[in-house]
């Protein structure tokens, strides 16, 4: 961990959290904080079970997401039967500036972890819980997964084809999006903290995170009444090396767009406006798509962009990790892990002048940090720590 | 105004579409005082998007709907850049700033001597944040993107679109949205540093980026299993049924996702027991993924004649996990969103003309002791030059009226003379639709959004 990176100074406690509550923690743990995660059974957290199984360790489970949720944190593993891992829990909620958490309403109330219950001794405290609904309304005890979160915050609904049912986002983007958001303002809570010594809780949902980023299709709505078409399957054009360019006309001229891809077709009068490219956009489609049909993808946004314009293509997962500007950027990391091989990590999407912020270390193994953070953290001695362990504390 | 978290924060921001603007937007939510720097030469597109009803009225420029849902909270202060006293100005503006935002290339400006390199003596303490769609520097430094760009260029696009078809763009400008997130907390983990060591610094933020760190575990996973993941659509590797079935009315769609055999035997009595149900080979969920297919066509049977709401409640009433698919037609109405008062009616200007009060979404979380929100709605052009001139830089009104003579700052934009531009017909309405530019108008939208009330 580097010294001077921005949060070296900030402490968490990530309480064995789900998808967006680890991400959360794992964008502070990639800016330098030192997190500390939780786990709570012998099975390991919930996201270590989610997707395909990782390597061959028969005593712990690996998921790819467990592992890029998880680097540059350290683990702490207690059994929570046991009451009196309640009290190392709350020791250690006393020891952070931020806890997160993404468990039901209630749920940290009713093992005596909420926030007024670790407040009253950690005034200062900045407690961040993430949900799919929010801690308050009708919902807030609705079962909720990736699919369902993206249905009630209007993301299925800006992805698909009219024709066809909405269409659900890759990967984990609503508990994503929420877990970036709850970063940022749980950061800006600890500024507060920090200049008045007031802690707070944060009250963050997804379904608020995701409906609160769509801004542009929302006022075309209140303003108009009109509502934005999905467009899925547009915009895409089979390339001769068959992949897929993005050709967007941006803001170019629209004899100078033909010409680039050598269609005089377009320069015929009907297509000249702006009024008679929308009314014509189907023709024009066609065309576009037999020209493209003969270019390489990589000559479509090479020229494009050369000439200005702000075209791109579809790039699979090999083509980015061999991308020249990622490489230029330095903007994946490797990591060796003991028995899964070496995996590549994205780093934070920017670079900061004041240090660098690369993925150095592993996701914890369940309990990899026990004895490290009971000593050095909470200044437990060797024969309490043994004691622990005997009682099936930790 | 109640207390803050940024409260103590003045912001300048040069963002242009979209996601800079939007950064410093939640920083206006959470108290700081955001200085929008606009130019009377080349107004921001955002201005003049989208009208009141579709219809531009007497200083159109003051009315557009994308604007004010980027600029609430800011104040506006036009500045020409061409003009070396515009520089001159914005640089004092720099030095008594916390945050400077903008996304222009960077020979823009390195230009006008205002990158980062040329004006950090003048503020050490200033945060300087730049968003450019693939960072600065490299071979795709100085490319030009858009938010759906960045998303196919990203990976993402490669994995979105329906299960066993081709990669397909999203419907939105896709990576805008992430990087608004993710941008902020950059700046806030920047005013931690600060607080710590006293410096401020550059944050040069790529939009391309944030995209690939949003799918950052199917890299993990690629690099680990050799195995490229592909478009799954709505299905799921270890649920079903998973997907998104017809409803009738309004929400016309809901999604449901059955965990585990418990959750699927309750479905199967919620359904009653259809023949097609008690095929032995569903009673697993491997054997219920195989017939992904078909259990999705049987499904969508049952829910078709149901209303998506009712059908929610009483799925959820039975501890399964669904939900109708809100769009921006129906989320404001949403009985969670309107219980949490998420949305905000904001009163605009009697200036902006026709506008009135519309609602907006509020700050992106709820902080039980300084609780964000839309302190003012967004600005006319200029509306604060002499506020922000005067007050903040202590130009005279003599010296800001010589300012205004010499077209380095005012308030009407260059085609204030031209002709407005002009309503949109209703048969132009019914093109756009007919074309694919929209999928509907709803004309009770006033109505029901309670706009006349």
């Amino acid at each position: 961990m580097e010294l001077n990176a921005p949060l070296s100074q900030v402490k968490i406690v990530d309480f064995d959290c789900g998808i967006a509550g680890s991400f959360c923690a794992k964008l502070l743990a990639e800016l330098g904080a030192q997190v500390i995660k939780v786990e709570t059974t012998t099975q390991g957290n919930v996201c270590r079970h989610i997707g395909p199984r990782i390597g061959s360790d028969s005593e712990e489970t690996v998921s790819a997401l467990h592992l890029y949720l998880n680097a540059n944190k350290k683990g702490l593993k207690v059994n929570l039967k046991n009451s009196d891992s309640i009290e190392i829990l709350s020791q250690l909620m006393n020891w952070g500036n931020i806890v997160i958490e993404d468990h039901p309403p209630g749920y940290m109330d009713s093992i005596s972890l909420g926030y007024n219950n670790i407040s009253t001794s950690n005034p200062g405290l900045v407690m961040t819980s993430i949900t799919s609904f929010g801690q308050t309304g009708p919902y807030n005890q609705y079962e909720s997964s990736e699919l369902i979160v993206q249905a009630l915050s209007g993301m299925l609904s800006n992805n698909g084809t009219e024709d066809r049912e909405p269409l659900r986002f890759p990967r984990y983007q609503a508990n994503f999006a929420a877990g970036a958001n709850a970063a940022g303002v749980t950061l800006a809570a600890l500024q507060y903290s920090r200049i008045t010594g007031k802690g707070q809780f944060i009250d963050v949902s997804i379904q608020e995170s995701v409906a609160g980023f769509y801004y542009s299709n929302h006022s075309l709505y209140t303003y108009t009444g009109m509502k934005s078409p999905s467009r899925g399957g547009k915009e895409l054009y089979r390339t001769k090396d068959n992949g897929w360019a993005m050709p967007l006309k941006g803001r170019a001229e629209w004899d100078n767009y033909a010409l680039f891809f050598d269609a005089i077709e377009l320069l015929e009068e009907k297509y000249l406006t702006p009024q008679g490219q929308q009314l014509h956009a189907q023709e024009i489609q066609d065309i576009l798509s037999e020209k493209i049909l003969e270019m390489n993808k990589h000559d479509v946004v090479q020229g494009g962009q050369e000439a200005g314009y702000p075209f791109g293509m579809v790039q699979t997962l090999e083509e980015v990790l061999n991308c020249p500007q990622v490489e230029f950027r330095n903007h994946f990391d490797k990591v060796d892990h003991p028995n899964a091989g070496e995996a590549t990590y994205s780093r934070l999407p920017f670079k900061l002048s004041s240090s660098d912020l690369p993925i150095t270390t592993n996701a914890p193994k369940i309990g990899e940090n026990n004895e490290e953070i009971l000593r050095t953290i909470l200044n437990y001695d060797n024969d309490e720590i043994i004691k622990l362990q005997q009682d099936n504390v930790i | 105004m109640t207390d803050t978290p940024l409260g103590h924060l003045r912001v300048i921001d040069c963002g242009i579409v979209q996601a800079g603007p939007l950064i410093t937007r939640y920083l206006g939510d959470w108290g700081a005082q955001v200085i929008r720097i606009e130019s009377r030469n080349r107004p921001d597109a955002a201005r003049t998007s989208h009208y009141p009803e579709n219809k531009p009225g007497k200083e159109y420029w003051n009315q557009g709907a994308v604007f004010h849902e980027q600029m609430r909270n800011k104040l506006s202060i036009c500045l020409e850049l061409d003009d070396p006293e515009g520089v001159e100005i914005l640089k004092k503006l720099m030095a008594v700033s916390d945050v400077f935002e903008e996304s222009f290339p960077q020979r823009v400006m390195r230009k006008f001597g205002l990158d980062y390199e040329s004006i950090k003596h003048i503020n050490p303490g200033l945060i300087y944040i730049s968003t450019v769609g693939y960072g600065h520097g490299g071979p795709y430094g100085d490319y030009r993107n858009y938010g759906m760009v960045s998303e196919a260029m990203s990976g993402i696009s490669y994995l979105n679109g329906y299960e066993k078809d081709e990669p397909m763009r999203t419907s939105v400008p896709y990576t805008d949205h992430p990087s608004t997130y993710m941008g902020f907390l950059a700046v806030m983990s920047a005013l931690e540093h600060r607080h710590q060591t006293g410096e401020g610094q550059w944050i040069d933020f790529s939009q391309y980026e944030a995209g690939i760190h949003m799918i950052g575990d199917a890299y993990v996973e690629y690099s680990l299993t050799g195995k490229m993941p592909t478009q799954n659509g709505n299905q799921h590797d270890e649920m079903a049924p998973h997907g998104v079935y017809p409803c009738t009315g309004e929400p016309g769609w809901i999604a449901i996702a059955i965990r585990n055999d418990t959750e699927w035997e309750m479905l199967k009595q919620l359904m009653r027991e259809p023949d097609w149900s008690t095929n032995p080979l569903l009673d697993s969920v491997t054997g219920r993924i195989s017939s992904n297919d078909e259990l999705d066509n049987h499904i969508s049977k049952w829910t078709e004649y149901q209303k998506a709401y009712e059908l929610q409640e009483l799925l959820q009433n039975h501890g399964i996990a669904s939900g109708v698919v809100l769009d921006h037609s129906t989320l404001q109405l949403d009985p969670n969103m309107k219980d949490r008062k998420f949305y905000k009616m904001v009163q605009h200007h009697e200036n902006q003309e026709r506008v009135g009060k519309r609602p907006f979404p509020g700050p992106s979380a709820k902080m039980t002791e300084t609780p964000g929100d839309i302190f003012r709605h967004a600005p006319m052009l200029g509306q604060h030059n002499n506020e922000v001139l005067g007050d903040i830089l202590g130009y005279s009104p003599e010296e800001i009226e010589r300012l205004v003579e010499k077209g380095v700052t005012g308030t009407l934009p260059i085609f204030h003379d031209s002709p407005a531009p002009k309503p949109l017909a209703p048969e132009q309405r019914i093109n756009m639709v007919g074309q694919g530019a929209i999928s509907s108008y709803n004309p009770n939208y006033r109505k029901q959004l309670g706009l006349d009330d």
